[in-house]
């Protein structure tokens, strides 16, 4: 793909980023499920995986806090989430095997606009959402058999952490399998019996920063599987569960559903766009070069649907070796197939545009007018907020004294009034300097039901859980245990946990927050952590990027010949 | 014939679009704060 066209297909996403975002891009910060931002974040254990927590964070947080350092952190979150549409499009946009700027252009508006990227983008993924949007690239480098150019090309979902890198490892080792044809090369790479090796080495090398801390974690690493029955696909359209999955949908939260997505109205021609996509795929996609991606596009939808169709199945794997548990929230591994669509639905363009150029103009306004509800932050389900001025009060006080901080009510997601009723991820212990324990069992509403709960997960929340739950009285333990701080962050709670703090000084009293001391409390000793070798992995990966960007980056860009194997 | 396909497409994809838009606005406009507060989600 030419640099013009390129530049194009960026301004194309930038576009569709800003359609989409809409009031997220006011000043402030957006707060939507897992995504956090918080201003003026700082380095600590917790931001490289060394507190104790799993590292689902890890290193998207570190990448966060590091570019906080040279720009307000609310900008860098636009600047994150304006990437992911720009990325997506441009990837996908040279993906597609053909000479019309129409046709490439098709491809990435579909990419950048679908099911997937709405549901995800309203559940706050947005660490997911850059491994996705690279994943044309990975697909391409993989294919070509090139470990350097995959190194270049994993980037985003190396920043993403273990879910991006986990969907990007599906497609390497997929693609990475599949054998060329006798007597072709594989591109400018290796040849066919010795690339993958090398291709899973780039993959290993780019996930160290996660990987190590999650195999030092000195409480190991907790599965629940009641998990399953959460975080299976669901039906987001009148198809059934498999139906909505081949619609790039079908994500476990009901409440990320864009407003008017499942319609049968919107629904039935959406349908019909992607089986065009995939027909003309099967019959022109493989002059993109990339033989093995609707394999992997067939094994992503097969492990999305394994939460649905054989739980049993999944809750084995996962009692037998708690690694499985990445398969959980399967919906995510649907997002090869939205590769192969987008190529689909380039390929079915170029064919049309040389007899009707109308028409494939016109291709390029389907998915935004099949899934209008994406625009304008999903319909106000996505706009920028401030912290209230409680909040950083109490930022000052913990910084002043340090010490660690428990986080009530013992919950993990919140619905601020502050932030619109919008759920999230409690942000204080980002937000707050040192550490600061939550509850990390979330909960899953089943619409009448009892709701999921999981188990909880980091070490001294464990710890804490039963004492917390128990009723009793909380200063004289938390003492003990060389808890602090309490916060309180739920106004409608503030007096129920005052009754529990007896002796403990207020120390900071909002609207939004209350802030307790805890007199006398003992400095707790923090738990050995792996710091030597998450420090080496994270230098390795560094080192590994430098490497590889030695290679242009404009040459990601590059056209993928349609000739080419 | 062109153009008239090219507004044949250009009708469906205007209802399409209102119809998404309507849809937008009416949800848009419900309270956006859901019982209870501390889910994840809800399935």
């Amino acid at each position: 793909m030419s640099r013009g066209s390129a530049a194009v297909a960026a301004g194309t996403g930038l576009v569709l980023g800003l359609l989409a975002l809409g009031p997220a891009l006011a000043p402030g910060f957006t707060l939507a499920y897992d995504m956090v931002f918080v201003p003026h974040p700082v380095f600590d254990r917790e931001t490289f995986g060394l507190a104790g927590m799993l590292p689902r964070h890890v290193p998207s947080d570190a990448v966060v806090t590091a570019l906080a350092q040279v720009a307000p952190a609310d900008l860098v979150q636009k600047a994150i989430l304006l990437a992911v549409f720009v990325i997506a499009c441009v990837s996908a946009s040279a993906l597609v095997p053909s000479e019309r700027r129409t046709a490439r252009l098709a491809g990435g508006v579909v990419y950048a606009w679908n099911p997937f990227v709405a549901e995800r983008l309203l559940l706050g993924q947005w660490a997911l959402l850059l491994g996705y949007a690279a994943l044309p690239w990975v697909a391409r480098a993989a294919a070509r058999g090139e470990p350097r150019r995959l190194v270049l090309a994993l980037v985003p979902a190396a920043v993403g952490g273990f879910a991006a890198m986990a969907v990007s490892g599906l497609v390497v080792l997929v693609v990475g399998l599949h054998r060329p044809r006798p007597g072709r090369s594989v591109g400018v790479g290796r040849s066919g019996e010795r690339r993958l090796p090398w291709l899973l080495a780039g993959l290993l090398v780019m996930s160290l920063p996660w990987l190590v801390p999650s195999l030092a974690r000195f409480s190991g690493v907790p599965a629940d599987p009641a998990g399953v029955a959460a975080f299976a696909a669901r039906a987001d359209t009148p198809f059934g569960t498999l139906g909505s999955l081949l619609l790039l949908g079908g994500g476990w939260n009901a409440e990320t559903v864009p407003p008017g997505y499942g319609a049968a109205v919107t629904a039935v021609p959406w349908l019909c766009v992607v089986l065009f996509a995939l027909a003309a795929y099967a019959r022109g996609g493989r002059a993109a070069g990339l033989r093995g991606l609707g394999a992997a596009a067939l094994a992503g939808l097969v492990l999305a649907s394994l939460g649905a169709v054989v739980p049993g199945l999944l809750r084995w794997a996962i009692g037998l070796w708690p690694g499985f548990a990445v398969l959980r929230d399967g919906q995510q591994y649907v997002a090869p197939l939205a590769v192969v669509v987008a190529v689909g639905i380039g390929v079915a363009v170029d064919r049309v545009a040389g007899r009707r150029p109308e028409l494939a103009a016109l291709a390029l306004l389907v998915p935004v007018a099949l899934l209008p509800g994406l625009a304008w932050g999903a319909g106000g389900r996505l706009a920028a907020v401030r912290y209230p001025a409680d909040w950083s009060r109490a930022r000052a006080v913990v910084r002043a004294a340090p010490g660690d901080v428990l986080v009530l009510p013992w919950e993990a997601y919140r619905g601020y009034a502050w932030n619109g009723g919008r759920r999230v991820l409690d942000p204080l212990p980002r937000f707050l300097p040192g550490r600061v324990i939550l509850n990390d069992a979330v909960r899953v509403g089943t619409g009448g039901r009892r709701d999921l709960r999981m188990a909880v997960e980091d070490p001294r929340a464990r710890a804490l859980d039963p004492l917390i739950r128990s009723g009793a009285p909380l200063t004289g333990a938390l003492r003990a245990r060389g808890v602090r701080y309490v916060a309180v962050d739920a106004p409608e709670e503030f007096a129920t946990w005052a009754g529990r703090l007896p002796g403990a000084e207020r120390v900071v009293t909002g609207p939004d927050l209350l802030l307790y001391r805890i007199p006398g409390a003992a400095r707790s000793r923090a738990a050995p952590a792996a710091q030597w070798p998450t420090a080496i992995a994270s230098f390795t990966t560094f080192a590994a990027l430098v490497w590889s960007i030695r290679l242009l980056v404009g040459s990601l860009l590059a056209q993928s010949s349609p000739k080419e194997p | 014939m062109r153009i008239a396909v090219a507004m044949l497409a250009g009708v469906v994809l205007a209802l399409l679009a209102s119809f998404g838009v309507v849809r937008v606005i009416t949800t848009s406009q419900q309270d956006p704060v859901v019982k209870p507060l501390y889910n994840y989600g809800t399935r």
